[in-house]
Parts: structure tokens; C-alpha cells; sequence
């Protein structure tokens, strides 16, 4: 019966070949659709691995961008060294840190591409002192987290991520693993202390990124970082901002500093996530509609053509049923074409990593998915073409001519 | 002839009102996308107030500065800092008022102890020459009040607003970024669309907390050329970039690459990226052909098979034009007739489904202050678009239809 339906649906593959066509595309489009909306979703089922309230970033712009010399930046350590001292010893700072570009919610990365199995990946270079623990909170999973003294060893110890720990070793216990593929400028040898959980810098909606924390040369170093984080105690008025940004302003005079809420960023950036999600939904959601209408216009046009064929049907005493799930079979027939060969085209991504962040679960949960509407919206489509057919009287559809 | 296909074309569409229905939702919304995409570069590339000499200006707003060594190449794409303007960009022939300023930075200001972020801007007095504000209080600040540093700002609106509620603000001072300024002007709120423009406070560039800008060749700030027409701008351009050559800047690099850019230049090269600042016509037209291929396949397709099972339906009508000897390309060029009438209908639908999502967009705050809407030229571009969905989707159904034999269409057409 099945293989009937098949070849049924092949014997007019002139006139389903555009059907089938539009099946698949259309299918393409829930697989993408689909896949943005299951990463987004299982990702924020995860917990987030650090703690954003009551922590703010502080921005200065000291700009020695082009001046990248060991003489230009001779000028900007101590005044830095001054603003650290002053948020030490300010009452309602609990801690800061400098995190040069991949403070959470923030736009920018600071970071270098390295190969793992052979395909290029994304590395986050945190550079913090040993206080970012106590602003961020993050979950320490194994080994030690950087501490005073770290950045004068003659080795770099490397605090490492959990997914980039499994990425790299495995099953095997990642602490004390030397990092031999990191190319360091004073040719120190990057070994592992510590795991943390997962950095999650665009938050909750996406998965962590392979990061390293290291401590930074704080007073020495070429790129003195110009962004920082800090905790404040749980409590402090709001009032505590202005009175903040006066006293960092009296010690950095000349440069332009700014303050937020981590929260705040974080609410942007769900935001903008929400926005990308909402207008494909809407798009696709249009495009698939479109699709089905046309589908059963479509359908429509070709019971009514095949008039005959159901009438001699009936005729040698094919029940009603009969009709319509012969009608209905050859659609899903037909579907079943198109979502094959659109499966083998949606998996070449994962295949060749296109978007290599995007793990392998979520394609296949995403592939289901897509299926399952598919196969549903189609049935439901074909449902009123197929009864149509049914309604044709032997008699009237034999001398149809 | 073509009033003949336009009542048959009618006559033939309103007989089936289902098909009509579904042809119409699919070129509407396509054709909604389409135009919403339009309408929104067309609101970015018109010259509207304050850019009102937009199509004779040139902005300088992107420098690539690169550096080859044994390791490879370095190159880092910023912002021009206010040296490399001053001192290359200056008195080119042809360029009749030269203008530099900042990027508009976030700074923040206390009013009544609760923090407002504001958008500001520093600039010399040749900017207000070139742009054209439009003042509710006062005047723009003036070369000699940036040659003097007089610490005097330019407010918009909707910051005297949050300053001051609806009183006057000419002459009382406001307090951002750690810095007291004297208002000198308000002026209306400037879309955030309008690249050169937009801000919520301007003040003279030599306010910097520091007079190290004036060295800097790198980053945050950006120069109009304002050019007598703009058949100079390709003088400009050679003119500047043979300039660029001579700069040294210091290591690690070694080059300084880019050029002066209109505005479609500017979009160009923020869709299609390329490493030497100068924009690359063919590759954006590839990139955005190809996301417009990528966009219109399922709506062609989609309509394809719609126009194909409509002609099937009409095979007998067919099959007597041809008998009576009705040529294939007669028999093309009815149905494209056709569709192209049915894809027009499906236009002005789209122009309400735009008009309702600019709209939307716009009470979604994504462009500050920017009014968008739909004007002549969205509706010229939405009869283009309408007529060319129409001709693509339509010739291929109509080249099938011409193909069919006579007697087999009378028949019903093959199967």
C-alpha cells in the first residue's frame, strides 16, 4: 500500500515536483526557526554560572589604543593603580577586577581563535586579579581559583571553563594539564589550576563560550584594561552612583568614565535576543501559512482534475475512506520526499560546523521538531481536498467527459 | 489588446476567490518585507533635516590601519581621530566646508540625584554650517566659541526635557560627564538615523577633558566634506587617499588605509565588510542578492505552483486561442498581463502591511526619534517590486501554459 502511494505520487512527479519543492524549502525554514528557538530555550533552562546582581561594569576611556607602547602605558598604570586603591577602600565595594572587553552582557570579546579536533574555535581571554571571583561568584567546579602572587610564577596558572575542560581532556582530571597550543608572548607555559562552570557572557539565552581566566600583570603590560567590574554591598542606595563616579572622576581627571548595572545589560540583551527569535517566528510563521494555503489551493485544483480517477474508484467499490486516505497518502508521500532530502541538507550543519557554537542535541531536537509541524500542518492541510474527493458520485464523475 | 487581457485577467481572477484570496496573502506579505526593507534604507539615505546637503557630503567615519610583520598581518578598522582629520583631511580642492567632530559618546549626568544617560557629541562651529538644525531656543555655538573653549552646549529637545520639564533653557547650565556647560541653543530631536547627526548635547571639541584628541590619528571622531557638487567627489576621494599614503603611523603599523564615503557607501560597507575601509560594489551586490534570492524563493515557488494549478483549471480557454491561432508569445504575455495585475493588488496591499509595520517599528523605539512612513518613492519602489515579483513568477507557468498542445488542451489539458 505504502509503496503504492510512492509510486502514485512519482507517476505525476511533473506536477508534484514544485509541491515537493515548496515542501522542502518550507521545511528548511522550520529547521532554522526552530533550531534559534531550541538553543535559546534549553540554554536558559541552564543555570547561569555567575551572579550579575549588585554587580556594575565601569567603563574609563584612557584611549592608548594606537599608542600600544610600553612609554605610553608607563602613564596610565599608576593612575589605575590610584582608582584600584580607591574602590578597595570604598565601604560599599565589596570587590573589583578588571575584565578587559568580556564583561557579561557587554558587546565586545577579547579573545584569539585556537584549533580543537582541526576546526578553528573561539577562545575568551579573561585577564582579571583574583578578586573578579568574589564580583562574579562563579561556580568553582575542580581544582583552585587564581590567587595573589599567580602573575610572578614562571608558568601561567590558567583557570579554564568546564566545556572547554571536556573539550580538551575529556574524562581525564584537567587539573595540572599543561595548555601547550596557547601562544604566549613571553613564552610562559599555560597550566591548569582550576574548572569553573560555563562562562556565559551573552547570558541566559546562550551557551558558554571556551574561556580562560588568567591573572592580569596588573602595573606592567602594554594594554592597561579600560573595563572593570565590581559588587557592590546588597543595599546600597542608588544615590551611592553619583557619589561613586565623583570620587573615581577626582582620581582619573582626564578621562571619561562611566558606571552601569550589569542588570541593566543584561535586560538589553535579552531583549535583542527576543527581537531576532520574535521577527524570524513571524517571518517563518508567515512563509509556512503561505505555504499551506497554497498547498491546499493546490490540492484543491487536483482532486477536483482527477474527478475520473476517484469515480472509477468508487465505482469498483473503493469505500470513502479509501479515497481519502489514498489522497492524503500520496501528500504525506510526497512530504516524506521532501523532509528527507531537507534532513540530509539541515544536518550538513552541524556536519561542517557552520555554526559551531550549537551543539549537536539541538539540531537533532530542532530536526524533530520540524517533523513533527510538518508532517501535522500538511495532514491538516489535505484534510478538505481530501474530503472533497469523496464527495464525487460514480456516476456523475464516469461521464465526467 | 491590453484592456482585453486586463477584463479577462479580472474576470478570471474573481472566479476562483479562493485562489485569489491565497495569491494575494502571499504577495502581500512578500511584498510587505520587501517594502519595509526599502522604506527603511530609504529613510537612511534621504537627506532629510538636519542632513539636508546629505548628496553632496562625504564622511570620513572609518580608517583601516594595518601593519605587516613576520607573524603576519595586523589590522584594526576604527573611527579616524581627530590628527589624522586635521592634518590630511583639510583643505582639499573642491571641498568647500570641512567639518570635524566626535563619535556621540554615552555620558551620564545627575538630575536631582537619579542618573540620565545622554548621547553627546563634540563638534567645531563649521558643523552647524553644514548641517542644518533646526533651533527652538537660541543658536549654535559658534569657530570662536570652539576656539576659545568656551564651555557652551547645544541641547535637544527632548534633553531640556529632562533637565529643565517644558520651561526655556537658554543660558542655565547642565551638568554631564563631570563637566558644567551654558545652553546656547535647543534643538528638535535628531533621528537616530541620521548618522552625522544624531545626539542629545554638542559641545565645542576643545571641552575635552585632555588635549591629547589633538594628537591621536585613531579613533572617535569622523569629518564631513561638504563638496561644491557631486561631480568633485571623485577628485575628493583621490585626493584624500593620496594623502592617506603619506601618513606614518606609529608601530605596529604601517599603512593607513580608506577613503571619504557617501552614505550609500557607508551602507555598503556596513553590510559588505571589506579590509582597506573602501567599499566593494560587487561584493555587497552579491551579498544582497543573494539574501534576496534566499528571501523570495519559497514566495516564487510558492506562487509558481498557485499560477500553474490556475492555468490548468482554464486549459480549455487556452486550447480555443490556440485553435483560433493565438500565438505562444500572445498567450505569455496575457498570463504575465495577468499575474502582474494580481502581484500589483498584492502591492497595495503590501503598502498598508508596510505602513502598519514601520509603524510598529517605530513604537518599538529601535530608530529614536526617526519618523518613519511610507513617501512617493517607497510607492514607486513598491510598483517596481510589485511588477518585477509579478513578471518572475509569472513566466514560468506562463511558458508551460504556451507549450500545451491545442487538442490536449481542449481536453483538460496533459496531466
Amino acid at each position: 500500500m505504502i509503496r503504492h502511494l510512492f509510486k502514485l505520487a512519482w507517476n505525476r512527479r511533473r506536477a508534484n515536483g514544485l509541491v515537493m519543492f515548496e515542501l522542502l524549502l518550507a521545511f528548511l525554514v522550520l529547521c532554522g526557526v526552530l533550531t534559534l528557538t531550541c538553543d535559546g530555550l534549553l540554554n536558559w533552562m541552564k543555570p547561569l554560572g555567575f551572579d550579575y546582581a549588585d554587580v556594575w561594569r565601569m567603563d574609563v576611556r584612557h584611549s592608548l589604543s594606537v599608542r600600544i607602547n610600553e612609554e605610553g602605558a608607563s602613564e596610565i598604570w599608576p593612575v589605575l593603580e590610584q582608582l584600584r586603591l580607591l574602590m578597595r577602600d570604598l565601604e560599599e565595594v565589596e570587590a573589583f577586577s578588571p575584565l578587559e572587553a568580556n564583561v557579561p552582557f557587554g558587546g565586545s570579546t577579547y579573545g584569539s581563535y585556537y584549533l580543537i579536533d582541526g576546526s578553528p574555535q573561539q577562545f575568551l581571554h579573561c585577564e582579571v586579579l583574583p578578586e573578579a571571583m568574589d564580583v562574579l561568584r562563579l561556580d568553582l567546579l575542580a581544582g583552585r581559583w587564581l590567587q595573589p602572587g599567580d602573575e610572578s610564577m614562571n608558568w601561567q596558572p590558567t583557570v579554564i571553563t568546564r566545556d572547554l575542560a571536556v573539550a580538551l581532556f575529556g574524562g581525564e582530571d584537567p587539573v595540572g594539564q599543561p595548555l601547550s597550543f596557547v601562544e604566549d608572548d613571553e613564552e610562559k607555559e599555560w597550566r591548569v589550576v582550576g574548572v569553573v562552570a560555563d562562562y556565559r557572557k551573552w547570558g541566559e539565552t546562550q551557551a558558554g563560550r571556551f574561556t580562560f581566566f588568567v591573572p592580569v600583570r596588573w602595573g606592567s603590560g602594554i594594554w592597561p584594561p579600560s573595563n572593570y567590574i565590581f559588587r557592590l554591598l546588597p543595599g546600597t542606595p542608588a544615590a551611592f552612583e553619583e557619589e561613586l563616579l565623583r570620587a573615581v572622576r577626582g582620581v582619573v581627571p582626564g578621562w571619561t568614565v562611566n558606571v552601569s548595572r550589569l542588570a541593566i545589560h543584561r535586560s538589553r540583551v535579552l531583549r535583542q535576543a527576543m527581537t531576532v527569535i520574535l521577527i524570524s517566528a513571524t517571518v517563518a510563521g508567515f512563509l509556512i501559512l503561505m505555504v499551506g494555503l497554497g498547498l491546499t489551493g493546490v490540492l484543491w485544483q487536483s482532486v477536483t482534475r482527477r474527478t475520473e480517477e476517484m469515480g472509477i474508484r468508487r465505482a469498483m467499490g473503493a469505500k470513502a475512506a479509501h479515497v481519502r486516505w489514498q489522497i492524503l497518502g500520496e501528500l504525506l508521500a510526497l512530504t516524506t520526499m521532501a523532509a528527507g532530502i531537507g534532513s540530509l541538507i539541515f544536518l550538513q550543519l552541524p556536519a561542517l560546523q557552520v555554526f559551531g557554537w550549537i551543539p549537536l542535541h539541538v539540531y537533532l531536537l530542532a530536526l524533530i521538531l520540524a517533523l513533527l509541524v510538518l508532517f501535522t500542518f500538511v495532514t491538516v492541510c489535505g484534510i478538505y481536498p481530501a474530503w472533497l474527493a469523496t464527495r464525487v458520485r460514480p456516476a456523475e464523475a464516469l461521464q465526467h467527459e | 489588446m491590453l484592456l482585453n487581457y486586463l477584463k479577462i485577467a479580472i474576470k478570471s481572477l474573481l472566479r476562483r476567490k479562493f485562489f485569489l484570496a491565497i495569491s494575494l496573502f502571499g504577495i502581500g506579505f512578500t511584498l510587505t518585507v520587501l517594502l519595509v526593507i526599502v522604506a527603511l534604507l530609504d529613510h537612511v539615505h534621504a537627506p532629510l533635516a538636519p542632513e539636508v546637503n546629505l548628496k553632496r557630503t562625504l564622511h570620513v567615519s572609518r580608517v583601516v590601519f594595518r601593519g605587516t610583520h613576520e607573524r603576519g598581518v595586523r589590522v584594526m578598522a576604527t573611527a579616524p581621530g581627530y590628527a589624522l582629520l586635521d592634518r590630511y583631511a583639510r583643505d582639499i580642492p573642491g571641498v568647500e566646508r570641512m567639518s570635524v567632530f566626535s563619535e556621540a559618546a554615552t555620558v551620564s549626568g545627575f538630575i536631582q540625584g537619579e542618573k540620565a544617560e545622554f548621547q553627546r557629541r563634540r563638534a567645531d562651529g563649521v558643523y552647524w554650517e553644514i548641517l542644518d538644525f533646526e533651533f527652538l531656543e537660541g543658536a549654535p555655538f559658534t569657530r570662536a566659541d570652539e576656539k576659545n573653549a568656551h564651555f557652551v552646549a547645544v541641547i535637544s529637545e527632548a534633553t531640556r526635557q529632562r533637565f529643565f520639564g517644558n520651561e526655556p533653557a537658554l543660558d542655565r547650565s547642565i551638568e554631564v560627564d563631570g563637566q558644567r556647560f551654558r545652553a546656547v541653543g535647543v534643538v528638535k530631536d535628531v533621528a537616530s538615523t541620521r548618522l552625522a547627526a544624531t545626539g542629545d548635547i554638542w559641545v565645542p571639541l576643545s571641552t575635552a577633558k585632555s588635549q591629547e584628541y589633538r594628537e591621536r590619528l585613531d579613533g572617535g571622531h569622523g569629518a564631513l566634506l561638504l563638496a561644491a557638487s557631486t561631480s568633485d567627489f571623485p577628485r575628493i576621494k583621490a585626493e584624500y587617499e593620496s594623502r592617506l599614503s603619506h601618513v606614518e603611523p606609529e608601530p605596529p603599523f604601517d599603512t593607513v588605509l580608506g577613503t571619504a564615503l557617501t552614505r550609500f557607501e557607508e551602507t555598503i560597507l556596513s553590510i559588505a565588510d571589506t579590509d582597506d575601509g573602501k567599499p566593494d560594489l560587487g561584493k555587497f551586490i552579491v551579498m544582497g542578492l543573494g539574501m534576496a534570492a534566499a528571501f523570495l524563493l519559497l514566495p516564487t515557488v510558492n506562487l509558481v505552483s498557485i499560477n500553474i494549478t490556475r492555468i490548468l483549471e482554464r486549459s480549455g480557454e487556452i486550447g480555443v486561442r490556440k485553435a483560433f491561432g493565438a500565438s505562444s508569445l500572445h498567450l505569455v504575455g496575457q498570463f504575465i498581463t495577468e499575474n502582474v495585475v494580481l502581484c500589483l493588488l498584492g502591492g497595495l496591499l503590501s503598502l498598508a502591511g508596510a505602513a502598519a509595520t514601520l509603524e510598529l517599528i517605530e513604537a518599538a523605539g529601535w530608530f529614536p526619534h526617526a519618523e518613519l512612513g511610507l513617501n512617493y518613492r517607497v510607492f514607486l519602489y513598491a510598483l517596481a517590486l510589485a511588477c518585477g515579483f509579478g513578471v518572475l513568477s509569472g513566466a514560468f507557468p506562463a511558458w508551460r501554459m504556451s507549450r500545451l498542445h491545442p487538442v490536449a488542451a481542449i481536453r483538460g489539458g496533459a496531466r
